[in-house]
């Protein structure tokens, strides 16, 4: 079903756009023999526990997580006397509850902790796409597909068309919410409103002989499926497959992390903090902002920003809201040190004419993809 | 929001009975083939950079792959897990039956 005919379509422009640490164009073009989005065999090896792939229990500033590892091989295969496990086959995982950041959470990776200091994301997109029965269409820079998962005719007693889709990722899991579509005239479609005051019965007991109470043909589906940020609007589900009128989904375009604790501090005008080579001074203190200085200690350069103002307003969808998380955030030009005004400490940022600050430095980079730096031989690839 | 990022091979891994050790990212893990015919895997584990050693993992597939699932509190492996979860049991049944005989 997913074949490599778009995964060879891939272009290193398309790569390139994914992230800004995007592969060299040598890797890019092997993106097609990578074994991206399948599961390991049914009959794989199964571990249930082992010492060496964690889990660990942090707490940040606002709750206690657990983040936990995992290993996975998948499309191996003895050939030729050899036994193969192709590009991408082999993986280890790092899962999170949903961490945000600014709000002090940390990423495991290979048994270290990681303070999440920052991330960009991207909206991927596809229009007017008709996608066969047991097909997919890939988005974004294709390593990831929409798979219509099921058509299922006469779900409901009766043959007519329910669309599921569901989100292929990298990893070869799905996206943890299903997309159920369906358009006939034979459905009431709620995406028309049709249900959002009810049907207008009163609590009790039908039956299809009471006058108006025809509910053994009164059905209902919707042309629009959503989870968060991700929609799927249907034009036409039929027994064949469906007609996508449009589909959008996130996806991380990088995230800074760093395993040196930051230095934070309760900061008045005038006061200075140091940590990686790096210096934050705090020039003005305000009811509602703060004015501050990054300083890289040996080339002498210098970068200021007003951090805030902070209002009702702008906290509405933090920390998620990256324009308004960019407002109370600086790094200097090469994404090495990120100072941040600490909203999330307890008692808010704001005390005594002060404010909380955050140096976080010696930052890493990981697009998506990127080379993993440490140990060349690996990629890092977001799975979200 | 960050849920699950990934460390995967770039390039191609081959091993037989010579070559029989892949060394994981960092030196985190490693997957070592035990015993190999050619055809068949009869032996083959995982280990972890303190020398904890799983045991052998050839009997699932019969020695025909290496494909392998760790740690079932991660929720990457526990959406592989739960796909298959009933024919594990079934065969961890199986197996404690013959033990028990």
């Amino acid at each position: 079903m997913l074949s490599k005919r778009w995964l060879a379509s891939l272009t290193v422009a398309a790569l390139a756009a994914a992230g800004a640490v995007a592969l060299p164009a040598a890797a890019a073009q092997k993106e097609a023999d990578r074994a991206l989005m399948k599961a390991p065999a049914a009959d794989c090896a199964v571990v249930a526990d082992f010492a060496g792939i964690k889990n660990v229990t942090t707490k940040s500033f606002i709750r206690k997580i657990t983040l936990n590892e995992g290993l996975v091989i998948r499309q191996s295969r003895i050939e030729g006397g050899k036994i193969i496990i192709p590009p991408s086959g082999l993986y280890y995982s790092t899962r999170t509850p949903k961490s945000g950041v600014l709000q002090g959470d940390q990423v495991l990776i290979l048994g270290k902790l990681y303070h999440f200091v920052d991330q960009a994301t991207k909206l991927d997109v596809i229009k007017d796409v008709w996608v066969d029965k047991g097909g997919a269409a890939p988005f974004g820079d294709g390593t990831k597909v929409l798979e219509l998962s099921s058509l299922q005719m006469g779900a409901n007693g009766f043959p007519v068309a329910n669309a599921t889709f569901k989100i292929l990722k990298q990893s070869g899991n799905y996206y943890g919410v299903t997309f159920p579509v369906a358009t006939s005239e034979l459905f009431t479609d709620i995406a028309s409103g049709a249900l959002n005051k009810g049907a207008g019965r009163e609590t009790g007991s039908y039956l299809p002989e009471q006058k108006g109470q025809d509910f053994e043909t009164e059905y209902y589906a919707s042309s629009v499926a959503v989870s968060g940020q991700t929609y799927l609007t249907a034009a036409e589900v039929g027994p064949k497959g469906a007609k996508i009128v449009e589909f959008g989904t996130g996806a991380l375009r990088f995230m800074l992390l760093t395993e040196k604790d930051p230095k934070q501090a309760l900061m008045g005008a005038g006061d200075a903090i140091s940590c990686g080579g790096f210096t934050v001074k705090v020039t003005e203190v305000g009811s509602d902002y703060a004015k501050v200085e990054l300083k890289h200690q040996d080339s002498g350069k210098t970068w200021t920003k007003q951090l805030g103002p902070l209002t009702a307003e702008v906290m509405k969808y933090m920390p998620v809201d990256e324009e308004e998380r960019g407002r109370f955030i600086l790094r200097d030009d090469q994404d090495r040190a990120q100072v941040q005004m600490n909203l999330y400490k307890a008692g808010g940022p704001f005390k005594a004419g002060k404010v909380e600050i955050a140096l976080y430095t010696d930052l890493m980079k990981l697009g998506n993809p990127s080379r993993w730096a440490a140990d060349d031989r690996f990629l890092y690839r977001p799975d979200t | 929001m960050f849920i699950e990022g990934m460390l995967e091979n770039d390039k191609q891994i081959v091993l037989d009975a010579a070559n029989n050790v892949f060394v994981g990212p960092n030196g985190y893990f490693k997957i070592v083939i035990d015993k190999f015919d050619g055809k068949t895997i009869q032996a083959w584990h995982v280990e972890d950079a303190q020398g904890n050693s799983t045991g052998n993992l050839a009997r699932r597939s019969g020695g025909k792959h290496i494909d392998l699932l760790v740690n079932k509190d991660c929720r990457t492996v526990s959406h592989f897990l739960k796909r298959i979860a009933l024919k594990v049991i079934a065969e961890q049944q199986d197996l404690l039956r013959k033990l028990e005989k």
